[in-house]
């Protein structure tokens, strides 16, 4: 079959939907995004190929241990604080893991420590962001919006001078101090163009111009 | 059904001018028409106009609906109180909404790999702008489109077709009139690799006739509906930049 090809990042590669046979040994993101079945794989989501690894386009989050996470807190029982996160899954921040009190409404960044049987998450590394406001962008597109080895999250840090942690469940918080409305814009130019190339050089350039 | 005075087939064509096999025209998918939600299809079929979205996976409300080994889907077909110029009375769920959520659910839960999110719940949620027969392979067809803008992972693409018999002649893609009055209508769903998700029928066939609409059908949705909705993710995520480059 002849197939459409897309210009992602710097090279084109061909495109796959579910159902689509892929050659690869590695998935990028969640392993879910292929399955395999009579020693053939298949794609479950959009994605691209890149040296036999599996890139999905899109595809909708689940929680994994060791990931990072940012929510904010929306209730509290005396084991400690439930914190919404945008996702289908309670995470709870433990308040024996917590050196302050936390508050409702209040922004923390976390790692999940585990997942336990009844599907609830337990977040530990707890860390309490100041004032600020929370993006919400899609999960798929975290990785773009960090960058290789976090350049590009480090890119837009320093050029608008803002404070930013990125959770893996797609929300990004970003600090009320310096050029916040220009460090979102960049973020949401990140989503838009994340699978097309130069998207590097598109960034300095708005973010230096 | 048949009415006095409607003549469907008039010197080998059908009542809106199409040959016996024809799709309607225009058939096109688009991805991602609706903001808020998590994924989104519209789907222009003839005159049907089709809007789809897809919510979650989220928190399972009621909560004991909730299952420990899966995600549920919950599917909600409704027809909108201007969609067509008949009466359709109050809006909200009626009996004919109702049974078409239930078998759109049922054909969805056999391509979403439902076992990846367990206790979750994944919200399908079908409009029907403007209906003109053959709705419910249309708002499939949706649905599917709108699960893969969502990131939901599936076994497999499948799309819909109505095949049915009008006059005593056998034809592809039944629009409204054909659908009222015709003599047999049969909606289906297949996958790309064949499998019948859905398959109804309202009226009589013979056997043979059966055999036709099946192989007719899985015929059309191979090479006119799932390449559609090929374009359509396609389009998407190459959109303008491909077509410029000419690759």
């Amino acid at each position: 079959m002849e197939r459409f090809k897309l210009n992602y990042w710097k090279e084109v590669y061909d495109m796959y939907l579910p159902g689509d046979e892929v050659d690869v040994k590695t998935v990028k993101i969640d392993r879910i995004a292929v399955r395999r079945e009579k020693g053939k794989t298949y794609a479950t989501v959009v994605g691209v190929v890149e040296n036999q690894s599996f890139i999905p386009l899109e595809i909708a989050y689940r929680p994994k241990v060791n990931d990072s996470i940012v929510g904010f807190v929306v209730g509290r029982k005396s084991v400690g604080y439930f914190v919404e996160t945008g996702t289908a899954y309670t995470m709870i921040a433990l308040a024996r893991e917590l050196q302050t009190e936390l508050r409702i409404g209040d922004m923390i960044f976390a790692k999940i420590a585990r997942i336990e049987e009844d599907g609830t998450v337990i977040l530990s590394n707890i860390r309490k962001l100041r004032r600020g406001k929370i993006l919400e962008i899609p999960s798929s597109k975290v990785p773009r919006v960090i960058g290789k080895e976090a350049s590009m999250i480090n890119l837009i840090k320093k050029k608008t001078n803002t404070v930013i942690y990125v959770g893996a469940n797609g929300y990004v918080y970003i600090g009320s101090q310096g050029s916040v409305s220009k460090a979102i814009e960049a973020l949401n130019m990140i989503v838009r163009r994340s699978h097309l190339s130069g998207l590097t050089d598109t960034i300095t350039e708005f973010l230096e111009g | 059904m048949k009415k006095e005075g409607i003549e469907l087939i008039k010197d080998g064509k059908r009542i809106d001018g199409r040959d016996f096999e024809d799709i309607r025209k225009p058939f096109r998918i688009k991805l991602g028409v609706l903001k808020n939600a998590n994924g989104s299809a519209y789907v222009e079929w003839g005159k049907n106009k089709i809007v789809a979205g897809v919510f979650g996976p989220k928190e399972v409300l009621p909560r004991h609906l909730e299952n420990p080994h899966k995600a549920i889907i919950k599917c909600q077909y409704s027809m909108s109180t201007f969609s067509s110029l008949e009466e359709h009375g109050r809006a909200g769920p009626n009996r004919r909404s109702i049974e078409l959520s239930k078998v759109i659910r049922e054909a969805l839960e056999n391509i979403v790999l439902l076992e990846h999110y367990p206790r979750t719940m994944i919200e399908v949620f079908i409009t029907v702008l403007q209906a003109e027969g053959g709705t419910r392979v249309a708002s499939f067809t949706a649905a599917v489109a709108a699960l893969i803008d969502a990131g939901i992972p599936m076994r497999t693409i499948a799309g819909g077709i109505a095949v049915g018999k009008v006059d005593g002649q056998m034809v592809v893609d039944l629009g409204k009139e054909e659908d009222n009055y015709g003599e047999a209508d049969v909606p289906m769903v297949f996958t790309k690799e064949g499998d019948i998700l859905l398959l109804q029928m309202d009226g009589m066939l013979t056997k043979e006739e059966v055999e036709f609409a099946l192989t007719k059908g899985y015929e059309k949705v191979k090479n006119v509906i799932l390449p559609e909705l090929r374009r359509a993710v396609e389009e998407k995520y190459a959109g303008e930049i491909v077509k410029k480059l000419e690759l």
